[in-house]
């Protein structure tokens, strides 16, 4: 999908919902996001990320799996679509890319 | 029947109420989930109260103002909280942006309230002489007119025996109880002197009319046996250093060459009690001295049973009068006199200057009108400035409301961005008078005269008040 471009903290969320497969839900996404970087995510923040990275078409959900420990509430399970998928892979390689065109002597010098 | 679960901590039940009617209810299910799952986390890890805590400031993110009214608004509202800090954030900018007038704004609301808030602390401790006391509206002294024929006097005190009479003869007298001012001598362990203007004799009956708060000593007790002494916390600090009150109980202190035996300690009485003592000295009243009709020497004081009696009582009191001149002429063979009995409640007794050998530090009520009336006026005059600022600034402001709109602010969240800043302007200057009242209390009392001392100016209740 051309033109598709993930911010940052949209990027780390589509990651957050890559590694945790089946169980990417707002919450346990904030969780991880905030075990791996240290940052607190904010729930309103991410759930804002959530639907207009679906509304993008990188993101695809799904209502299921209530519990009583939500108050009876069924949560949003998050999959990545193919158009994720590229978004992603696209990015990494543009960063690699990148990092591979900078002049190392300079670099080191910093 | 199943056993009921155990009881599970639960989301603040509001907050739940303002998420479901606020966000887009598509949404609302999934959101509500999660914030039931991270609140009983936080519960679980921390405390229940910062769950409840978290959850509300979830709840305030996620909802938007006034999308109620626009529910098919297209574009995305930001949350409370985000343009509340837009807003603070903002109104500041301006604020220092134009330092002069904040400050000019600022400095005149302060003084103003400072004034005002002066005056309130003035008027608030003028008008509650006594009212302290458990019974205060109950409670009523006695006071007498003479008349000889040439001249009328009015005198705080009367004579010793009417304290008895009253209280054995009217049904409507609950309790009784005379104060003598004495002239005490005291010397000390060291052999030092001082004298006391403030001790007075009393009736045990003192502590049944009047609630004087005991530190140490049985209030019912303390004035029954010769030669006892209730002192009152200063006292007790000048002539015993460094002792616990209740040690204090039955050492002995020599009062006009007599020992005299500590049986309690009152706390100090408020400044604002018209009967000031030092001390209460017990005194055996013998039948001669009740039958004294000519001394005029004791505030006499009664406790009535409800305040409808302070009618009837004053009616019957001409009876009592009678009586009373007759004693006079019988024991005395004085006939040009007659003497007036009336009662004057315990809370105005402040108020009333015109009585000779009254209490000291009387009080003036037409000064405390005038000084409200000046509060009152002076509290315009600040607002009528700040008006002033507001509408001096008002052409700037207008351009500045148009660049909003223009952005796509809506009315009320214009009219929210300016009451910030009237919020932050009156906010600050009430601290800053709240600091200037603090710092002149001081030079205040010296104005108002033995009034209001600098710490009862900042009582835990005025500072309630002006919340």
């Amino acid at each position: 999908m051309k033109g598709t471009y993930l911010g940052e903290f949209e990027e780390i969320v589509m990651l957050s919902v890559a590694i945790l497969q089946e169980e990417a839900y707002g919450y346990a996404i904030a969780k991880e996001i905030e075990d791996r970087s240290g940052r607190k995510a904010s729930l309103s923040a991410l759930h804002t990320a959530l639907h207009r990275l679906e509304k993008k078409g990188v993101l695809a959900s799904q209502l299921a799996g209530a519990t009583t420990k939500r108050g009876g509430k069924r949560r949003r399970f998050f999959i990545i679509t193919i158009e994720g998928k590229l978004v992603l892979q696209e990015s990494m390689r543009l960063r690699k890319q990148m990092w591979e065109a900078i002049p190392k002597i300079a670099w080191n010098n910093i | 029947m199943t056993k009921p679960p155990e009881k599970i901590p639960q989301p603040p039940r509001w907050a739940t109420f303002l998420l479901r009617k606020y966000t887009n209810p598509e949404l609302a299910e999934e959101i509500e989930g999660d914030l039931a799952e991270a609140f009983q986390d936080v519960a679980a890890q921390k405390s229940v109260s910062s769950a409840k805590l978290s959850y509300v400031v979830n709840v305030l993110r996620f909802i938007c103002p006034f999308s109620s009214e626009h529910p098919r608004e297209h574009y995305p509202k930001a949350s409370v909280i985000d343009m509340l800090t837009s807003y603070l954030k903002l109104s500041s900018r301006y604020l220092f942006k134009h330092k002069a007038f904040t400050l000019m704004n600022i400095m005149g609301l302060a003084v103003g309230l400072a004034a005002c808030m002066a005056i309130f602390f003035y008027v608030r401790f003028e008008l509650n002489y006594d009212t302290f006391h458990q019974h205060a509206d109950r409670i009523f002294r006695v006071s007498a007119q003479i008349n000889s024929g040439e001249s009328e006097d009015q005198i705080a005190p009367t004579a010793n025996g009417v304290a008895i009479t009253l209280k054995e003869q009217y049904p409507e007298v609950e309790e009784a109880a005379r104060f003598i001012p004495t002239m005490a001598i005291i010397k000390t362990a060291v052999g030092e002197v001082f004298s006391e203007g403030y001790f007075f004799k009393a009736d045990p009956e003192v502590f049944k009319i009047f609630s004087y708060p005991m530190l140490a000593g049985n209030p019912e007790e303390a004035l029954k046996n010769p030669h006892s002494v209730v002192l009152t916390k200063a006292m007790a600090n000048k002539y015993f250093a460094n002792i616990d009150y209740q040690q204090l109980l039955g050492k002995s202190l020599t009062i006009n060459s007599q020992p005299y035996q500590v049986t309690g300690v009152v706390k100090n009485l408020p400044e604002n009690s018209d009967l000031l003592f030092d001390a209460l000295l017990s005194w055996q009243f013998n039948s001669a001295d009740n039958e004294q009709w000519m001394d005029f020497g004791s505030y006499t004081y009664l406790l009535l049973h409800d305040q409808e009696s302070s009618k009837t009582l004053a009616q019957k009191l001409s009876a009592f009068d009678k009586e009373f001149d007759d004693r006079i002429v019988k024991e005395w063979g004085i006939s040009y006199l007659t003497v007036h009995h009336y009662l004057h409640p315990l809370t105005s007794l402040h108020y009333n200057n015109t009585l000779m050998g009254d209490t000291e530090h009387k009080g003036n009520r037409s000064y405390i009108y005038i000084f409200s009336c000046i509060a009152v006026f002076i509290l315009m005059i600040a607002c009528i400035n700040y008006i002033n600022f507001a509408v001096a600034q008002a052409s700037g402001r207008a351009v500045e409301a148009g660049v909003r709109k223009t952005a796509g602010a809506r009315q009320k969240q214009l009219w929210l961005q300016y009451m910030s800043e009237s919020f932050i302007v009156t906010g600050v200057a009430l601290l800053t008078a709240i600091v200037l009242v603090q710092l002149a209390g001081k030079h205040f009392t010296h104005l108002t005269g033995p009034g209001i001392s600098s710490d009862s100016f900042f009582q835990s209740e005025n500072l309630v008040l002006l919340e």
